[in-house]
């Protein structure tokens, strides 16, 4: 009886009493929008919330609900969240966080630093650039194609493991402003029809928007260049022999290729004179696995696999030269040279200003393509 | 009663290794990288080799007397006034270690879990589990405290998980350029870290083992594990945070939690905390148990009411506990339950040069 009675007693002790979250009451956030409204210079928040309607046994048809929110700061507006009649809402499993590309120019880290500190928000998802009118992208496409959030979701999850291009979280997006050697690409998408595609890449340097965006193909070469390159994804284009481009009519001198990378080293090599910047070698080793290489398949004889590996090896270098002025010129390192040489070759970092430095880098790639899988004669 | 059976070298590499890790593993090395920065895994290290001679401190002194506990063994070396003022201490010592303790973790959940969960709620029921487990004896504690190794190995697994997958290896380089002297420095908030292997100056003649030695053996293992534990917390958060961006995450590890998506469990630092309640109430309750054979051996005689004493502990325990809610008042008491960890481990070797001392004395 006692023993009943301190138990009965410290049942209000239980901290459900308080700390309790019932599931139905909440709006579960799955897309979270930031924009940056130029004329007003106010903030909106798009929440974009599924809910289940007529659920059965397994099934159920999804809405989406979208929230739109105003205020002078990112906080301020989150805050407004709790006035509305559709609060309250929890990031806790928020699927992407959407940036529009004034939002994104606008020092966006000052704006989004305090979610770390947030409890129960989600420091851990993907956060993308949205390229065009993300407001009225969020306001239309979601109620139209009600599998939206989740393809959105999905589409995420595959470019991060197709090696496609890594998944930047908002907790990498916070913490690289406050290190000067961890630069990032964050994934540009664009609306397709009733959907998003992925555009490229836009490059920020300390948490900063360079305003520099990598396309398709410069988002592949920072890929392999990162010695990331391995997966399921094909690489896709056509190789310009003796440097002129086919005309489109002259199918039998095109050189179209395809493959997937089976292996992918890369690594760097640092050679420095007296008073002179390093010259910087990348060494990029790829194994293919061909699947067109501009004969038909019977013809990838040792001979042509050898020459078109030559070929490969002297287009994969062109298209990375571009891309890493492109990356120089932003000054932005994603290739982690500024790392390699801090933790590699102290004594050449000590005597570099590295923002002022990197830029005007020699940085020269070389590229080792192995075709695995020729006929064997 | 309380003491009449033995506990196994087992059970007492459990006792230790749940006494030692505690509400520190969530910091760690934010505090041991102030100085060392990406070379904190030295000091970490250092702090795990300075633990072990404190170890070896206490064993010999342990040696010494093998049939007594340090509360009856004390009289002899001391005498009677001295000695009472030692129980004295070391009970509010031990007392104080739980409350850090459990304000320390209740400040935890309230931040990152329970936030609406009244603070003075969070410490009540910490410390009504702790004075309850701490009120039964020497070996129903270590049983307990074997239990709840299996919850320590999930948090462990959790931790490992998380802390791969992205990260980078060139964070931990060039090796040593901080310097000897800061290594040296941030291997003190390391070795505060270590703190609960002076547990053996009370279970030394309460361990059963054929020779006194495999106690020793045993200690060692247990904070080579802890030393190994924390060794690979420091890995982990070095591979995920660069020596910068430590500088601005407190908690490392909460973040590191946080971090890991898995489809199953969105918030993986929720859970952690959760299950890491149970680590930190074992430290809790030795301490409090600890505490209660102290201030047994206050007074001329042994107050053999244990679960009283223990009881009325934790009563007081919560009653200065509840005035900590503000975290400005944790930073200040952290600090000087530091400063008096630094002094309650220089006893033991006062001890035992004392006893040495005596000993030749007697002799001459």
């Amino acid at each position: 009886m006692k023993k009943a009675f301190i138990l009965l007693m410290l049942l209000p002790l239980l901290t459900g009493c308080w700390d309790r979250l019932p599931l139905r009451k909440l709006n579960l956030v799955d897309v979270a929008g930031f924009d940056f409204n130029k004329e007003n210079g106010e903030i909106e928040l798009h929440y974009i919330v599924t809910k289940l309607k007529s659920t059965g046994q397994g099934s159920g048809e999804a809405t989406s609900q979208i929230t739109k929110l105003k205020g002078s700061s990112l906080v301020e507006t989150i805050g407004k969240g709790q006035y509305t009649d559709q609060a309250p809402f929890l990031g806790i499993t928020t699927g992407t966080y959407m940036m529009s590309e004034s939002f994104a120019s606008n020092d966006p880290v000052s704006s989004l630093d305090f979610l770390i500190q947030t409890p129960y928000s989600s420091i851990n998802i993907p956060v993308v650039v949205f390229e065009g009118d993300m407001a009225k992208f969020l306001e239309t496409v979601p109620k139209a194609n009600n599998e939206f959030t989740e393809n959105l979701y999905d589409f995420n999850q595959a470019l991060e493991k197709n090696n496609i291009i890594p998944n930047v979280s908002m907790m990498q997006l916070i913490l690289s402003k406050e290190d000067p050697l961890t630069d990032i690409a964050v994934p540009v998408m664009k609306q397709s029809e009733m959907g998003v595609e992925l555009s490229g890449a836009l490059l920020f340097r300390q948490g900063l928007n360079t305003e520099t965006k990598l396309n398709k193909e410069q988002v592949q070469m920072m890929m392999l260049m990162n010695g990331q390159g391995v997966g399921k994804q094909r690489y896709t284009g056509n190789i310009q022999e003796n440097g002129k481009e086919p005309p489109p009519t002259d199918k039998k001198n095109k050189n179209n290729y395809a493959f997937s990378v089976k292996k992918d080293d890369s690594r760097f090599k640092f050679t420095s004179k007296a008073n002179k910047l390093p010259n910087v070698k990348l060494i990029v080793q790829i194994k293919i696995n061909i699947i067109d290489l501009g004969k038909s398949f019977h013809q990838n004889k040792p001979d042509y696999i050898n020459h078109m590996e030559k070929e490969l090896s002297k287009h994969l270098k062109d298209m990375a030269v571009t891309t890493i002025k492109t990356m120089q010129k932003a000054n932005c390192d994603i290739l982690g040279i500024g790392k390699e040489l801090k933790a590699h070759q102290p004594e050449i970092w000590k005597s570099l200003d590295w923002r002022k430095d990197y830029p005007r880098m020699t940085i020269e790639p070389t590229f080792d393509v192995q075709i695995i899988n020729s006929d064997v004669e | 009663m309380i003491h009449l059976k033995k506990i196994s070298i087992n059970q007492l590499i459990c006792l230790v290794i749940l006494t030692q890790v505690g509400v520190s593993v969530l910091s760690i090395p934010y505090a041991e990288s102030r100085r060392s920065g990406y070379d904190s895994w030295m000091s970490i290290l250092i702090g795990g080799i300075l633990a072990q001679v404190v170890i070896m401190i206490i064993y010999q002194l342990g040696k010494r007397y093998p049939d007594q506990s340090v509360q009856q063994y004390v009289f002899t070396i001391l005498g009677k006034p001295l000695g009472s003022i030692f129980n004295l201490i070391f009970a509010l010592y031990c007392a104080q270690s739980s409350v850090m303790v459990v304000i320390s973790y209740s400040d935890v959940l309230n931040r990152w879990v329970l936030f609406q969960t009244p603070f003075f709620v969070l410490i009540g029921i910490s410390l009504v589990v702790a004075a309850y487990i701490a009120s039964s004896t020497l070996r129903s504690i270590s049983t307990i405290t074997q239990s709840i190794l299996s919850m320590f190995l999930i948090c462990a697994v959790i931790i490992f998980i998380s802390g791969m997958g992205k990260g980078d290896w060139r964070n931990f380089m060039p090796i040593g350029t901080h310097g000897i002297g800061s290594i040296l420095k941030d291997s003190i908030p390391a070795f505060w870290a270590y703190a609960g292997y002076e547990l053996l100056l009370y279970v030394f003649p309460f361990v059963k083992c054929n020779k006194k030695k495999d106690i020793l053996i045993a200690m060692s293992i247990a904070n080579g594990l802890t030393t190994f534990f924390y060794l690979l917390i420091t890995i982990i958060v070095t591979y995920n945070f660069s020596e910068n961006q430590l500088n601005t995450v407190t908690e490392p590890m909460v973040y590191i939690l946080r971090k890991f998506r898995w489809p199953v469990v969105q918030s993986l630092d929720i859970l952690f905390m959760t299950l890491w309640l149970s680590i930190t109430t074992v430290t809790v309750y030795v301490y409090l148990f600890l505490s209660a054979r102290y201030f047994a051996y206050v007074g001329r005689k042994e107050i053999r009411k244990h679960p009283l004493i223990v009881w009325i502990i934790a009563i007081i325990c919560f009653a200065i506990g509840i005035w900590f809610s503000d975290r400005q008042y944790i930073f200040k008491f952290s600090d000087y339950h530091n400063k008096v960890t630094m002094v309650m481990i220089a006893v033991p070797t006062i001890l035992l040069l004392i006893s040495y001392v005596r000993e030749k004395v007697a002799r001459a």
